[in-house]
Order: structure tokens, then sequence, then C-alpha cells
């Protein structure tokens, strides 16, 4: 009676994880769908505290503050709205000679800004959840940038929400090249280490090229991937070792510590052919 | 079938906890660095409830945990906070006996070989990397030494709102 006694929760543990083992796959994705959208709510309310944290902490600014930012705010408006014109200039240059050539339409994506509603930075994987999902038509695999570059690409995506694997993950692979060159290289991503910023692997690098601390050489997306516009940049190379093949080199990536501390990316949504 | 009310008390509490932990570890990605407190969600289900309610509470906490990560399949945290309960149950009548340190001293243990499990299952093919095995040492570093504060707050939150029901922990411990 005692041995039973004894014996009984590990009789109990064992028929808990059999009852798991046992359900069928699609209770499980269901129990995984069912408890990721039972918190999606909280990471939204999340992102508007944060939004409510930075109005009380901006309306404490003096008045003098205030107006020397909307004074610098109007000079950059001054020079995007030139840019902007520019921008608009060349799209109507470009559509005139696809016409003429009979070329398929180039820009054929748009974006999604979105809001970071959630990081999470562990030694297994790096992945921001961003506030716009099946909502806003966002498709797995798309590519995610920011002001500097690469940020990452979809996951999974959700209702309301959208899970981004980081450049910078253990795992993450990608087509680049250096800029202004156009040989292939393939990044990954690697295990970051404590108190250093975000750092990643570049593999069959040209035995030609070299680089150095002092003189990095920038890696930056290539199309050959199919999902990223060209000439984004990744990160900055700044070591070069023999690789295991013995022709190759592979290199060592700086990723942008911004990675770690972003607010909005956006989504590059490729348009549906007609 | 009986009930515990102990039971969804423990369970929002360890949920709010998940997502305080997301915040913060947040926050420390910046700096390379997470917060791993898992043993810090056993203690109360492993001490005060019945075995069945603890596994389901535990278990329930591990699919809330592990549904915002990229582990499939979903069931990761399920499984090894069960298996973290049971030197907990196992241990409980002595350990209810004990005073908080030392509860919590023990938890220490469990929630080191909690992050060392993570480690070994997780790491796909980077066991050999030195750069891995600084950053499972820093996380673990940061994570002991913050284990006791926060557990013990949050053994205090616990033993709060389970008295709001009119049930004291601190007396039922002392009972044993």
């Amino acid at each position: 009676m005692t041995q039973w006694h004894n014996i009984r929760p590990i009789l109990t543990l064992v028929a808990f994880l059999a009852l798991w083992w046992l359900a069928p796959p699609v209770l499980k994705r269901f129990s995984r769908n069912f408890f990721y959208e039972f918190q999606a709510p909280a990471l939204t309310l999340k992102s508007h505290l944060e939004d409510l944290q930075t109005y009380w902490s901006m309306s404490s600014r003096s008045k003098t503050d205030l107006i020397e930012a909307g004074r610098d705010l109007a000079r950059m408006n001054a020079v995007l709205q030139i840019r902007l014109q520019e921008s608009a200039d060349l799209r109507g240059e470009v559509q005139r000679l696809e016409r003429i050539l009979h070329l398929p339409q180039a820009n054929s994506y748009h974006y999604e800004v979105a809001r970071v509603a959630e990081r999470s930075m562990s030694p297994w994987w790096q992945q921001l959840i961003i506030a716009k999902g099946e909502d806003y038509g966002i498709p797995v695999g798309a590519a995610v940038v920011y002001s500097g570059g690469v940020v990452g690409r979809i996951k999974e995506v959700h209702a309301n929400t959208s899970v981004v694997e980081l450049v910078s993950s253990p795992g993450f692979r990608m087509a680049s090249t250096i800029e202004g060159d156009a040989e292939p290289i393939t990044y990954t991503g690697l295990v970051n280490p404590p108190f250093s910023p975000p750092l990643g692997q570049a593999l069959n690098v040209p035995p030609r090229a070299k680089a150095s601390p002092a003189e990095p050489l920038r890696l930056v997306s290539s199309p050959l991937g199919g999902i990223f516009p060209a000439g984004l940049l990744i990160g900055e190379m700044y070591r070069l070792e023999p690789g295991q093949d013995g022709y190759f080199q592979q290199g060592s990536i700086r990723l942008s510590p911004d990675l770690n501390r972003l607010r909005e990316v956006a989504v590059i949504i490729p348009r549906s052919t007609p | 079938m009986d009930y515990d009310l102990r039971f969804p008390v423990f369970l929002v509490c360890n949920i709010a906890l998940i997502w305080l932990l997301q915040m913060v570890n947040g926050a420390l990605g910046s700096q390379g660095l997470s917060l791993s407190l898992g043993a810090t969600l056993l203690i109360a289900p492993s001490l005060f409830l019945r075995l069945r309610w603890g596994l389901v509470a535990v278990g329930l906490t591990g699919l809330v945990q592990g549904s915002m990560l990229p582990l499939l399949p979903n069931g990761f945290f399920f499984i090894l906070y069960a298996l973290g309960l049971m030197p907990l149950y196992l241990f409980s009548p002595q350990l209810r006996r004990l005073r908080a340190p030392q509860i919590l001293l023990f938890g220490l243990g469990i929630n080191v070989l909690l992050i060392l499990a993570q480690a070994f299952v997780l790491a796909q093919g980077r066991l050999g990397l030195p750069e891995y095995w600084l950053r499972i040492g820093a996380d673990l570093l940061l994570s002991s030494l913050l284990f006791y504060p926060v557990s013990k707050w949050f053994m205090n939150l616990q033993q709060s709102l389970t008295s709001l029901l009119g049930d004291d922990l601190r007396s039922a411990r002392a009972k044993e």
C-alpha cells in the first residue's frame, strides 16, 4: 500500500504527459492559436500604454524644446516635399519607359507600416510581434524593413498581429551581396553574446573581398531570394577568414543595434498580379 | 469533483508573471540578456494544490508561454513545467515545513535545471559554440541573482490573493 502511495505521483505525471502526447495534432495547433489570440489584445494594449507613456514624457518638455522640434520638423518636411516631387517624377519616367519597352511593372509591392508590440530576444530565437496581421493582408514570408535596412521576415500571421523573425535570429538565412558587387553571398544570423550588438555571418564571400574593422564592407540584400528588394543594408562585414571549402571566405557581420529598439517597421507586401 | 479555488488564483498569477517577464525581457534583449524564472511559476502549484490540479495549472501556464514562441510542436513548456513540478511536489511535505528562503533555495536549484534543460533541448547543433554557452551562462547568472527577490514578491502576491478568498497559505504551511 505504501509502495502504491509512493509511485502514484509518478503514474499521474506519466498519464498527464501521455494524454498530451496522444492528443491529436489539430487539438495542439488549436490550443496554440487559442492561447496566442488570447494574449494578442494584451500586446496591443501594452503598445498603446507605451504610446501613452511617450505622450506624458513629451508633455513634460518645455515650450522652447517643442518650438525647436517643430522648427526642425518643418525643415525636414520641406526637404521631404522636394524628394517626394523628385520621386513622383522618376516614377512617371519609369512607367513611361515600361510602357514604351513593354516591360513588366518594376514597383510590384507596397509598404505597410506597423507598430512593434512585443520583442523576444532569447539565445534560441529573436523575433518581434507587430500589431498588424491578416486584417491588413500581410502574407507569410514577406520582407520587413526599417529606415536603417533589413529587419527580418514574416514568420506567422494571426488575426491582428504577425510574428517577424529578426535578421539577427540564429538560423535566419537570406541572399545578399557586397554593396557595388553582384556576386551572391549567403547571410545567416548567429547566437548573440551578451552586451554586444547583434551579429551575423556571411558565407561564400568571394576570395578577392577584403574587410577590416577600420574599413568594413557593407552587406546589402540581393533580389535573388525573391523576397527583399536589392540594396537594403543588412550590416557591416568587419572581418574575413578562410571558409571551410578553402576557396570562399566567411565574414563576421555587425548588425545595427537599432534592431533591438525598433518601435515601427514596414512590411513589403507584393502587389497581386492582375 | 472537488475544485480548489487556489487553482485559478495561481493560474492567473502565473499568466501575469509571464507577461511581466515578457516586458522585462523585451527591454533586456537590447543588452543580449534574458530572464528565465520558470521555477517561480511552479512553487505554489506544487506546494498547495493536489497533484492533478498542479499539473493542469503548470500545463496551462506552459501552453500560454509557448504559444508566443516559435516552438513546434507546441507543448515544450507544457512538458518542461510538468517535469519541473515533480521534484517540488515529491518534497512538498518537507518544503511546507521550511521557511520561505529555504523553499526558494530549493526552487533556485530547479530553476537552474530548467534553464539547462532548455539550453540542451533547444540547442539545435549549437552545443559546441562558446558564444552559445557564454549567452546561456549570462542568462543563468542574471536569472539566479534575481530569482530570490522576484519569487519572494510573487509568493507574497499569491498569499495576498488567496487570503482574499479566505484561504491563508501561511497558516496552511504552519499546520504541517
